[in-house]
């Protein structure tokens, strides 16, 4: 998936498993950058007694570079506390939960957010800001709507935060895309290790569908977050482009009191999970140096980059779907290195490429989401496909909720981006159909046209599977 | 059915969870008996304090001091045959060399 789950360690500390990062100037505020970074993944619906929620122990942070360097100029500090009204029932709620302080809410978590400057200034932006419950059903949360409208925290100037639950809006088909890379809109054309199962194609299957995320959504004006407070309006301006990613950090030290159910945590908080560019981690860095990834900065993303530029999976392609690619066994087996990937996902796309669109942060290699703010989003009929098909104001510029970036991904990966730096190329046929065969409609709660812009997580009642 | 009303103000933090007995760290065990010395042998000796790797770190913030002084601390000695120990305490991570002390606790270790 995205990066649900995406590496052996953070596989067994789901609180601390960052699943996706999206950045995208606001569709209904142009002037504003919304930025989410979701975690816990795969969360069923019907979760009680001990519904999700984020870690007290852990702090998650976003974080903005604006100067190129891999490193950190801004960080949104997210730290959660956990209370309950009753000690003495084993309940989550005790009744229909109306609001945010309903005394019918048991366990209930708000946080403290904080922004930090690269330079150490240190700006604390809300206190005891409330998340919303789970939504749990009918009886329970009644309104969710109204309970998630009530999280939404206005910070001044404009700026809106939400942290708590939201329906998955990231859509993948796991179960066929990690059998052998079995793509069921190609499953005929796959060489089935010689079982021969499938001799027609078959629609993709959501992975996803009906499970919860938690997020942590932040909207600030776009001069929070630019170099010198930039707020132009020229693609081409270095300025325009920043970089973002998430990470989640916990203590050094842990010790286990026995015959208490506590524990002690002690020393500096160290990262143990990152995420800016989807599938980064899970698909391109083999399984042997996934934990390490996640433990390091952007900035040292280098020693990763022939992982990008000879991906493991432009080599396999051609060996699952025998005949289709080609043109892409080819150019791999003459060990072309990816120069396409190497800017899409490690320095942003240079002027020049795209004509009117650039996202170049430097010759630094970083894996970040980069998004030019200069380039306006839009608002009719916006292409999943993103900067591919022609939308400049989707991925990867940035990545919106809705985006198709498994398929942007598989097709990138396939050879229909190779001609943006080798015009002599000429991609497969099949390089530009490939997909997992998904689209937003197979996202059951739709999205939202405005903040937090993830639809309302699914109730456990009407979705207990 | 449970009627609303005002939130109690007998509002509690989950002290009996562990993730509230970080916050209200009280006992400390062998690892805070081992505190109290490495506290005074890292005044007197040439102490070198060092954060953990700088690429692992958060963004830094202004550390919970306060908090900090109440809680107990984690020592480790990394190494077999160093004399180097590490110290967790609150949000910090220092690092001290001390030949006698980390012998002594080795042997106290068994």
């Amino acid at each position: 998936m995205s990066s649900h789950r995406e590496a052996p360690e953070i596989s067994q500390d789901p609180v601390a498993d960052s699943t996706d990062v999206y950045a995208f100037v606001s569709p209904d505020d142009c002037t504003k950058v919304t930025l989410i970074a979701n975690y816990i993944p795969l969360q069923g619906a019907a979760s009680g007694p001990n519904f999700f929620e984020f870690g007290d122990d852990v702090l998650y942070e976003i974080h903005i570079d604006n100067d190129g360097d891999g490193r950190p100029d801004i960080s949104y500090q997210f730290r959660f506390t956990t209370k309950l009204r009753d000690n003495d029932t084993f309940l989550y709620n005790t009744g229909p939960i109306g609001s945010l302080d309903s005394p019918n809410w048991n366990r209930h978590q708000s946080y403290t957010l904080t922004r930090v400057e690269a330079r150490g200034r240190s700006t604390v932006l809300g206190t005891d800001l409330p998340c919303p419950p789970c939504n749990i059903g009918p009886l329970s949360t009644p309104d969710y709507p109204k309970l998630a409208d009530e999280a939404v925290h206005q910070l001044g100037h404009g700026r809106k935060v939400f942290a708590g639950q939201r329906a998955e809006g990231f859509y993948v088909d796991l179960g066929a895309i990690f059998d052998l890379g079995n793509l069921r809109p190609f499953q005929q054309l796959h060489n089935q290790f010689g079982l021969h199962l499938f001799d027609k194609p078959a629609p993709g299957v959501n992975t996803t569908r009906e499970l919860n995320v938690h997020s942590l959504a932040l909207q600030l004006p776009i001069a929070d977050l630019t170099r010198d407070g930039w707020n132009g309006g020229d693609v081409d301006d270095p300025r325009a482009t920043i970089g973002v990613w998430t990470t989640a950090s916990r203590r050094a030290a842990r010790v286990i009191e026995p015959r208490t159910g506590t524990d002690h945590e002690s020393g500096p908080f160290v990262q143990v999970s990152r995420l800016g560019n989807p599938l980064f981690n899970e698909v391109l860095v083999p399984m042997s140096r996934k934990d390490r990834w996640n433990s390091l900065p952007p900035a040292e993303d280098s020693q990763f980059a022939g992982y990008v530029a000879k991906p493991e999976l432009a080599s396999l392609l051609p060996s699952l779907y025998p005949g289709v690619f080609p043109n892409l066994e080819a150019r791999t087996k003459a060990g072309k290195p990816r120069a396409d990937l190497l800017a899409i996902l490690l320095t942003g796309i240079p002027k020049g490429v795209v004509p009117g669109f650039q996202n170049y942060t430097g010759t630094v290699q970083a894996d970040m989401l980069r998004l030019n703010v200069a380039v306006p989003p839009t608002v009719d009929k916006p292409d999943i496909l993103g900067l591919v098909a022609g939308d400049a104001a989707g991925f990867p510029n940035g990545r919106r909720v809705f985006d198709d970036v498994v398929t942007v991904e598989l097709r990138a990966i396939a050879g229909v981006t190779i001609p943006l730096v080798d015009p002599t190329y000429t991609p497969d046929g099949a390089a530009g159909q490939v997909t997992d065969g998904l689209t937003p409609a197979d996202v059951k709660n739709p999205y939202l046209d405005r903040f937090p812009y993830l639809g309302v997580p699914y109730d456990g009642f009407y979705n207990p599977s | 059915m449970a009627i609303e009303s005002p939130v109690p103000e007998n509002d509690t933090a989950s002290a009996l969870s562990r993730r509230g007995l970080i916050r209200n760290a009280a006992g400390a065990g062998a690892a805070g008996l081992a505190a109290g010395v490495l506290l005074n042998a890292s005044a007197a000796s040439a102490a070198t304090p060092g954060r953990a790797e700088p690429a692992a770190q958060p963004a830094a913030a202004e550390p919970d001091r306060r908090a900090a002084v109440a809680e107990p601390l984690i020592v480790r000695l990394p190494a077999a045959g160093s004399d180097a120990l590490d110290i967790f305490h609150g949000e910090e991570h220092r690092q001290v060399h001390d030949a006698d002390l980390a012998a002594a606790l080795r042997k106290a270790a068994g």
